[in-house]
Formats: structure tokens, C-alpha cells, sequence
């Protein structure tokens, strides 16, 4: 702990003070000419400026400030203070999900990156289906000796770099004022997907076949 | 008002008028100022005679349950010392009785006493301070410190009650336990028949077997029941133990781990805790209410880890668990740990991973979306991915529903198994 001497706040009391007290009364009239009479000489001289500018000027400039912070303020641009937020929530995979599939509203460069994601997911299920590797599943997508539903091989194709999932004209893709709701196809796509996976690990759950049954 | 600032605008104003005006009486009214703030500056303590002590009950306690801190001021110093006491509080702490402040006159050897009743989550707190601010009797000056005042307590995790938990790894130890061990013995559960060797008690002998083969007698047999090592490893990187609202995932996993912990102890076994994902956090296996003290005061102070190292399973410790051991992960999962809980089990452990389903979790606590049941078939078709992928691997999973009993999970875990033939927890 820092301790501050009080000897020294008692001596520029007791002794300061009144030493600066004294002086200032034994040069009084050198401070009265270096200080007083200067600092009332510069009042008057800013007086009689003041006093000799034409008052349209100054009640015209007045006004013009008026003016000018009022526009400012309806303007309303100027930003609020920054307010305290708490830290969002980073989320787990379903925020993930949710955040891929909203980003399907803002064109097909978002929905190629959703299908990408599910891709993988569908090859990891297929290979887990099938007791292959991923490796083996892409291999035979690419081949295309794997039957199976359309909008899954598209997604699959997508998730391997060999396809996209553009359609459609360009011209309705450039229109400024599209809708940014999701695309229902999308949606339903997905959905089906899931459909044809939860039914291949479905059928494929330890315990599902007849044998392992007691 | 600050009286210090005031007192200075004064005397400096008196000054300035007195030298303005060159007038003399002005600073005859500096007087009086100068002997109140020259007083106050005599009576200003040069130090904090002031020693602090702290009182701590209990040392350890469950959640939910209270501590109650106490706190002795001596003054040690010649004179009666007006002081301004704050406590400092350790973050996260809720104040339930009693105050934290006090302004109190102390007599030169007298002490004072401050106490109050604080509830708090888990986790370990520790007090280093108390602030102490001593005043001058004119208030003018104050000298403030913060004085040493050492203690803390523990919030340990409250465990759910669990049934025993039927557990058959490879190696089991040589005291009496739960586990059969495939040895003859001293043991409930028929195990066999053989031949009456002299020295075995008439009550074994086996009367039936006997009857139908009269020319020599049979005694019966019983299998040992032995006990077990049990690694429990809770998984506390952060990418696993994600947040949301405040309420951590990982609260489960410790409230988990503490259950099982408590059960398997009950049940005689030796248990040992690895908490996965800051460093090697590590409890040395043991027995008994001491050792349940200690893994739960390794879980009070259990948080998320930010490691890159031990940000996968591919650093796992394994050796140190005793070989052929049984192995309790719990985590919530992640896609890339299955070759990790692979190679355990091809090692020889008998691994059961306990897991706080995450999507359910998070479902809970996320907003109306009309994507969001999508979502959350995404989510559960790799949840389920993971779980068929390690049930398949002969690894026994849990999937516990973090708003249903842990007891339930786990027992349904172990019916599912023993229904679908040999238990699968169980090591190669």
C-alpha cells in the first residue's frame, strides 16, 4: 500500500498559502499591470468589435447554425451510442442448419453451398449404409452406378464439385426485386432427401433385422 | 460534492478575489479554511491499522445449499478509526441474507463483524480482499486499501441418484463387487456343479445331483463377483460443450459424470476421472467417499477448454487407465471421436459413452422458425448417423434426452443391449 506523506499537505498548507498570499500583495501593482489592466484592455477591444459588426450579420449567421443542426437532427443519420449486447449463442448443429438455409434466400451460389453440406452427409450415410468409405460412395457417384432419387444425386453431384444446382433463366436471376423468401423447391428437395436417408439408417439400426431379434 | 474540491474552489476563489479586487479581507476569510482543512490533514491516520480475517462454512458444498462468509475487522491502531467496509465478491455470487457494507465506528483494539449468506452455481471461489476505506473525523480526507482477507469454498455438482449400473469389462479386480467374474467362488449366482472335494461345507452340497447319480456326491458352485476399474471421461472441449441462454451443455455432462461416479463407487469400484479438452486434468483412480470427494471437487472446478491440442480425440490418454478396463465417455459427441472410441475398444476396454443428445438441447432454446423442423432433421439424421456408426462398432451409447432422467437412459441403454444379445459394452 502506497502511503501519501501528509507532513507534506500540512507544509503547503500551513506555509504555501499564505506565502503565496503575501507575495501576491507585496507585487500587487506588478500583477495589476501584467495581468489586470492586459485581460480588461482584451474585454473591451472583443466588446467594441462585437459592437462595431452590422447586426444582420450576426443574427444572419445565428440563424444559419440554427438552421444547420436542425437538418442535422431531422436528418436522423447520426448513429446511437453502441449499447451493451450480451455475446450471442455460437449454437450447435442446428443453428448451423438453420443459418445454411436461410442463406438459400439469397440465390443459388448459397443454395450449391447447402447442398454441398448435405452431400457430405449423404455420403457418409450411404457409406455407413453400404460398409464402404466415403471414398468408395463418391467414386460410384461419379460413375453414376448409383441408383438413386434425382434430387439427391443432384445434391450428391453438387456436394462432389460436379454439378450445380442452377436452373432457370438468368434474366429472372438478375431482376433487382425477386423474392428473398425461400425457394419452396428447396425446402421440399431437402425434405425428400431426408426422407430417403432417415429410411436407409432406419433399415439399416442394429437391432432393425430379423436375426438380432431374441 | 467532493469536500476536498469544494473546500480548494474556495480558498483558491477567496485568493483570486483578494488579489483582484486588492483587497485584504478576502484573505482574512481564508482562515477558517485553512485551520479546517489543516485539522483534517492532523487527523488523517497515517496507515490502516486495520487487520481483516475471514470465516468460511462450509468449505464444500452441493448446489443449491448456502455458505455462509464471515468477516473480522480488528483495529489495531492507537485511535477509534471511522471505517467504510465493502467486501469483495467473487463474480457470480447472489447475496441471500446479511450485508456486504458497513460504516462503522471502531475503538482503538475493538472489532466488528460482518456476516452474510451467499448462494452460488458450481465452480470453485476464492475471496482476496476486503476493501476498507478510513475517513478523518472532519470527512474531509480518506485513505482506502484493499486489506488481505483469504477464503473460499467449493460448489460441487449435485448428482442424481442412479440404480447400479451393469458394467463387464475384460479385467476385474480381486474384491468382492458386482461384476461376475467367471470364476468359481464366493458368489450369489449358480455358477456350476462339481465333484465333493473334503473341506467343502455340507451346505453346498448339491442334494439333487446327487440323487441322480448316488455313487458319489456333488457339491455347487458359485460365481465370484469382483469389482472393477472405471475410467470416467468427461468431455470438456468447447466445441462440444456449446452455450446456449447462458446454460452450458456441459452442465449436463458434470451432473452425468457425478452420478455415474457416485453409483459406481457405491458398487465398490476403483474409479478414476479424466476431465478431456483443457489439459490432462486427471484424479487418480480410487475407492470410496474420499475418492467421491475428490472427483467431485475436480468437477466443481470443471470448465470448457480451449486446447487445440485435445481439440480431437487423437491425443487421448489412454494409458492411463489400467488395461482392459471399463471406459465411461461422456460427451455429446462429435463426428470425428468414432475412430478414437474405435481403437479403445479394439484395445481391449469396455467402453460405454454416455451422451447428452445436443440437438435436443438446442432445440429447447431456439426460437419459432418455419425452417427450423428441417433444421432439426438435419441435426438428428447425423446424430443418429454417429450413434448407429458406434452401436455398430459394439460401443454402447446412451442417448440421453437432457430433460429425462439420466437413470432412464442409461438402464434402457443396458435392457436394449442385453435384448440384442451379448452386451455390447462389453470389451472384444
Amino acid at each position: 500500500m502506497k502511503k501519501s506523506p501528509p507532513v507534506f499537505w500540512w507544509l503547503a498548507a500551513a506555509l504555501g498559502l499564505p506565502l503565496a498570499a503575501l507575495l501576491a500583495w507585496w507585487w500587487r501593482a506588478w500583477i495589476r499591470e501584467l495581468v489586470v489592466v492586459p485581460l480588461a484592455y482584451f474585454l473591451w477591444l472583443v466588446g467594441r468589435v462585437f459592437e462595431s459588426l452590422p447586426q444582420p450579420v450576426i443574427w444572419g449567421a445565428l440563424v444559419l447554425g440554427t438552421l444547420l443542426v436542425a437538418l442535422r437532427l431531422l436528418a436522423g443519420s447520426v448513429a446511437p451510442p453502441p449499447t451493451a449486447r450480451a455475446t450471442p449463442d455460437a449454437g450447435g448443429r442446428v443453428s448451423e442448419w438453420l443459418r445454411w438455409l436461410r442463406l438459400t434466400r439469397r440465390g443459388v451460389y448459397s443454395r450449391d453451398g447447402l447442398a454441398r453440406h448435405i452431400g457430405d452427409t449423404a455420403v457418409a450415410v450411404l457409406a455407413y449404409r453400404q460398409r464402404c468409405t466415403p471414398g468408395e460412395v463418391r467414386l460410384q457417384v461419379r460413375e453414376g452406378t448409383l441408383e438413386l432419387p434425382p434430387p439427391l444425386d443432384a445434391y450428391l453431384r453438387a456436394a462432389l464439385g460436379r454439378g450445380t444446382l442452377r436452373r432457370g433463366a438468368a434474366l429472372p436471376r438478375l431482376w433487382p426485386w425477386r423474392g428473398h423468401r425461400p425457394q419452396p423447391e428447396v425446402i421440399g428437395e431437402v425434405e425428400a432427401m431426408l426422407d430417403y436417408l432417415e429410411a436407409a439408417l432406419e433399415a439399416d439400426a442394429p437391432g432393425s433385422s430379423p436375426q438380432e431379434e431374441p | 460534492m467532493n469536500r476536498v474540491l469544494l473546500a480548494g474552489l474556495l480558498i483558491f476563489a477567496l485568493l483570486a478575489a483578494g488579489l483582484a479586487a486588492l483587497d485584504g479581507r478576502f484573505l482574512l476569510l481564508l482562515i477558517p479554511l485553512l485551520i479546517y482543512v489543516g485539522a483534517a490533514l492532523l487527523r488523517m491516520p497515517e496507515e490502516i491499522a486495520v487487520r481483516a480475517y475471514r470465516d468460511v462454512r462450509p468449505l464444500a458444498a452441493q448446489e443449491g445449499e448456502c455458505i455462509t462468509v464471515g468477516l473480522h475487522l480488528v483495529n489495531t491502531g492507537p485511535e477509534t478509526a471511522l471505517l467504510e467496509v465493502r467486501d469483495a465478491l467473487p463474480e457470480r455470487l447472489r447475496v441471500l441474507a446479511g450485508e456486504t457494507e458497513q460504516l462503522v465506528a471502531l475503538p482503538a483494539g475493538a472489532a466488528t463483524h460482518l456476516e452474510y449468506v451467499v448462494e452460488a452455481p458450481r465452480g470453485s471461489y476464492e475471496f482476496q480482499s476486503v476493501l476498507v476505506a478510513v475517513s478523518e473525523t472532519l470527512g474531509l480526507f480518506r485513505r482506502a486499501a484493499r486489506l488481505p482477507a483469504y477464503g473460499g469454498f467449493s460448489i460441487m455438482p449435485r448428482a442424481p441418484r442412479l440404480r447400479s449400473l451393469e458394467i463387464r469389462p475384460r479385467r476385474t479386480l480381486g474384491f468382492a463387487g458386482p461384476i461376475p467374474s467367471r470364476q468359481s467362488g464366493v458368489g450369489v449366482d449358480f455358477f456350476g456343479v462339481r465333484e465333493y472335494q473334503p473341506g467343502d461345507p455340507l451346505r453346498r452340497v448339491n442334494w439333487r445331483a446327487m440323487a441322480r447319480r448316488p455313487d458319489r456326491p456333488y457339491t455347487t458352485e458359485f460365481e465370484q463377483e469382483r469389482t472393477a476399474d472405471v475410467g470416467l471421461i468427461l468431455d470438456v472441449r468447447r466445441q462440444s460443450v456449446f452455450e446456449m441462454e447462458g446454460i452450458s451443455l456441459l452442465e449436463y455432462g458434470v451432473q452425468a459424470t457425478a452420478a455415474l461416479a457416485e453409483s459406481l463407487l457405491r458398487d465398490g469400484h476403483r474409479v478414476g476421472l479424466l476431465l478431456y479438452g483443457r489439459g490432462i486434468e486427471w484424479v487418480f483412480p480410487g475407492y470410496g467417499r474420499v475418492q467421491r470427494e475428490h472427483i467431485l471437487r475436480a468437477l466443481a472446478n470443471a470448465g470448457p477448454g480451449d486446447s487445440q491440442v485435445f481439440a480431437s480425440l487423437d491425443f487421448f490418454p489412454a494409458r492411463l487407465f489400467p488395461p482392459r478396463s471399463q471406459l465411461i465417455f461422456i460427451s455429446p459427441l462429435q463426428s470425428d471421436d468414432l475412430g478414437m472410441l474405435f481403437r479403445l475398444r479394439a484395445h481391449g476396454y469396455a467402453v460405454l459413452v454416455v451422451s447428452p443428445d445436443p440437438v435436443a438441447f438446442e432445440v429447447a432454446h431456439l426460437p419459432a422458425d418455419p425452417l427450423l423442423p428441417v433444421a432439426i432433421r438435419l441435426a438428428q439424421l447425423e446424430r443418429r448417423l454417429l450413434l448407429q456408426q458406434l452401436r455398430q462398432g459394439g460401443i454402447a451409447v446412451a442417448d440421453w434426452q437432457v430433460q429425462r432422467s439420466l437413470d432412464e437412459s442409461l438402464h434402457a441403454t443396458v435392457a436394449r443391449a442385453v435384448r440384442g444379445g451379448p452386451w455390447v459394452g462389453r470389451a472384444p
